[in-house]
């Protein structure tokens, strides 16, 4: 959102204005939570793979999120015979701990970490569902400006802001977006909501795709309540109702290619329990999309060995959304853990770029950020009831890229550029502006030699001279990596998704995106399954 | 904070398995087992690293009695090493060596052997090491022995008046 610097204070909160959408105006297509708490399951599509087996189909889906799963929708619409492949588990395995969720639910178990700059964790979803099963549903839509900048780059007027709003309207009223209700807000979101009122900021309770949500607090487990629209509820079950097949647990190793020609995929089945690789898959395919994220997809390319085919873009250009996180403790009770995952936001005018936006996370996890260990273990403990955060992302200028090490794993490598960290501490100092409005005390943040802190300003001066390998780092919103582009040299896929490099390749997942979002990306992701799945379609 | 190249390089390899404070886990019951059973994954000397680690970073009190020590963290933690890949298995071993004779050079003894105070000093220092690698490796660690004591049943039940949908319910 770079570009909306300059803007009057109205064109600037009208911009702000259109990354919610309608959501939440009378009208708006709500579809019913009750159908969504009641979906066809998907797992009904799952069929087993015994023994080695081959089989043709005309499109094959790599990769079950929300990118795969807007896609196989699409294509199913459309009338093709369509079968998507996942790695992770058939069924959702939600527990009541994040290891756990780890374990099943995120890519390489949640230990995917880029070097570069720094250490920095890098976090995606898998199963049906993808991240969407562990994310906490934020439904943004990125600013006019990108898109636009999207629809100039690659010549393309239909990746303009308002040509693409039908399609957000579409995806968002599968999803069930609608701003974060009062009534399951919880005081974490209010006490943000109260702070961005009392300094006259825009922002508020946040759009996220939870119709039936009740503000149990642990989107990042899964929810348990099944009130998230995430994708194996809402675009998966839809696609299966028009014919969609679906094999969970295979992993997609390789791709047929004959002469510069794709004609299907190489999996294995693996053993969502144990990771033992079982019965051989062979599928041959008229058309093959990848969506297996913008880490998946390049690290899948490159493991095949394809990479350098598709252009000298392929696992380039990684964009993340990085940010940092405060931790503050009030003299209220906040119960973090009550209430909507994260669901306040807003917006500085002096910071374009820059998304702050509730933080939760486990309980251990906001200790040790605080650094309430030892000696102050049981200290931090007592102050869990009373403890509130926010983090921010920043639409990064930063870069990194991804390629596969020789057993699979993703190579990963993040670069920041020093503009996006001066932004994340301008950012945080805003935050804790924000949260001391709203009633919080003490300031804590994740970063290497800044001590507690009851003074925004105070903050601000030990934030000064810090580099970013003080701060402990976490993103969770990788794109960019196989990026669209109007020619091999700009990007790995055209306009509509279509590899250059390879005949009968697409892309499908938020590894399209030309830029940096700004916004988080499961919105976008959906938009863009939505456009390649039907452009393929038309292909015929 | 003195420590050997040796044991800085096997810390920094292992902070890529760590630092992501989400690996894998977790059976069911790892904390019921006999005092005396097998461990799957761990040797007996890096069971004692792990429990040593867990006493540094969570001792009990008013808050929660449970001590870190008496948390089983060691079955914990033998149970999330047989969840992950060969890799991430081999560096998170190998961090517990070097933090089991990095204490040497830092407090004097190995790690196991410390007094509980010692330990503490010990993996404080190293969650505020100047060297981020190191400090992310540690807090990595941590992280995911915390996930293990925050499910312990002794600890589940008070966290669930907290996050109550997270735990215990």
């Amino acid at each position: 959102m770079s570009e909306l610097k300059g803007l009057s204070p109205e064109a600037w909160r009208r911009a702000i204005a259109e990354t919610i959408g309608p959501c939440g105006q009378p009208g708006y297509p709500t579809p019913d939570p009750l159908a969504l708490l009641q979906p066809a399951p998907p797992a009904a599509g799952v069929e087993a793979v015994p023994t080695d087996r081959e089989v043709t189909v005309e499109v094959v889906v790599v990769g079950g999120g929300p990118g795969g799963g807007s896609a196989a929708l699409a294509l199913c619409a459309a009338g093709l015979d369509v079968l998507l492949l996942e790695e992770g588990p058939a069924r959702s395995y939600f527990r009541k701990n994040y290891a756990h969720t780890a374990r099943y639910h995120m890519q390489e178990a949640g230990t995917m970490v880029a070097r570069g700059s720094a250490m920095m964790p890098i976090a995606a979803g898998r199963g049906l569902g993808g991240s969407s099963l562990v994310n906490s549903a934020l439904s943004f839509r990125p600013p006019r400006q990108v898109l636009d900048h999207w629809a100039s780059l690659l010549d393309d007027p239909t990746l303009s802001f308002d040509a693409l709003q039908p399609l957000y309207d579409e995806v968002s009223g599968i999803v069930g977006v609608g701003i974060t209700r009062a009534e399951i807000s919880g005081e974490n979101n209010d006490l943000i909501v109260r702070g961005i009122e009392k300094l006259g900021l825009v922002g508020g309770l946040a759009p996220r795709g939870t119709p039936g949500c009740v503000g149990c607090g642990v989107c990042y487990f899964g929810c348990p309540s099944g009130g998230k629209g995430s994708t194996n509820l809402t675009f998966l079950p839809r696609a299966t109702q028009l014919g969609l097949r679906i094999q969970a647990e295979v992993k997609v190793e390789g791709l047929l290619v004959e002469g510069g020609v794709v004609r299907g995929v190489r999996a294995v089945t693996v053993d969502p329990h144990t990771g033992a690789r079982g019965a051989t898959l062979t599928v041959r395919a008229q058309q093959v999309v990848l969506s297996a994220g913008a880490v998946g997809t390049p690290r899948l390319l490159w493991h095949a060995g394809l990479g350098p085919q598709l252009g000298p873009h392929t696992g380039e250009h990684l964009q993340v959304h990085p940010g940092s996180t405060i931790v503050a403790i009030c003299d209220h009770e906040v119960q973090m853990w009550k209430g909507a995952t994260q669901g306040a936001y807003f917006h500085h005018p002096d910071l374009p770029g820059v998304l702050p936006h509730t933080f939760s996370a486990p309980p251990e996890a906001c200790l040790v950020a605080a650094g309430f260990l030892g000696d102050r273990w049981q200290e931090g403990l007592a102050l869990l009831p009373r403890m509130c955060g926010m983090l921010l992302m920043v639409s990064d200028k930063g870069e990194g890229r991804v390629r596969a090490f020789g057993d699979g794993r993703a190579d990963l490598v993040y670069n920041f550029a020093d503009e996006d960290v001066d932004r994340i501490k301008r950012g945080l100092v805003e935050v804790a502006k924000v949260l001391q409005a709203g009633g919080a005390k003490d300031l804590y943040v994740p970063i290497h030699g800044v001590p507690m802190s009851r003074d925004p300003e105070a903050l601000a001066a030990h934030l000064h001279d810090r580099t970013i390998r003080d701060f402990t780092l976490y993103a969770a919103h990788p794109m960019g990596t196989c990026r669209m582009g109007a020619r091999i040299e700009d990007g790995v896929v055209d306009r509509q998704g279509r590899a250059f490099g390879l005949e009968n390749l697409w892309i499908a997942d938020a590894s399209v995106f030309p830029s940096s979002l700004g916004v988080n990306p499961q919105l976008s992701t959906m938009v863009m399954g939505t456009r390649v799945g039907r452009a393929l379609a038309a292909r015929g | 904070m003195r420590l050997s190249r040796r044991h800085l390089l096997a810390l920094i390899g292992a902070a890529g398995a760590v630092a992501a404070a989400g690996a894998a886990t977790v059976g069911l019951n790892w904390w019921d087992q006999a005092a005396d059973a097998p461990f799957g994954a761990l040797e007996a000397e890096e069971a004692a690293v792990v429990r040593a680690v867990g006493a540094a970073a969570f001792p009990g009190g008013p808050s929660i009695a449970l001590h870190g020590r008496d948390a089983d963290l060691d079955r914990f933690f033998d149970v999330l090493l047989l969840a992950l890949p060969a890799t991430q298995r081999k560096l998170l071993k190998l961090l517990l060596h070097a933090l089991e004779y990095g204490a040497v050079l830092d407090q004097g003894g190995r790690l196991s052997a410390l007094p509980e105070q010692q330990q503490r000093a010990f993996v404080m220092g190293l969650l505020g090491h100047p060297i981020s690698e190191v400090r992310g490796a540690m807090q990595g660690l941590v992280v995911l022995l915390g996930m293990g004591y925050t499910t312990h049943p002794e600890v589940a039940p008070i966290m669930a008046t907290w996050h109550r949908c997270g735990y215990g319910q």
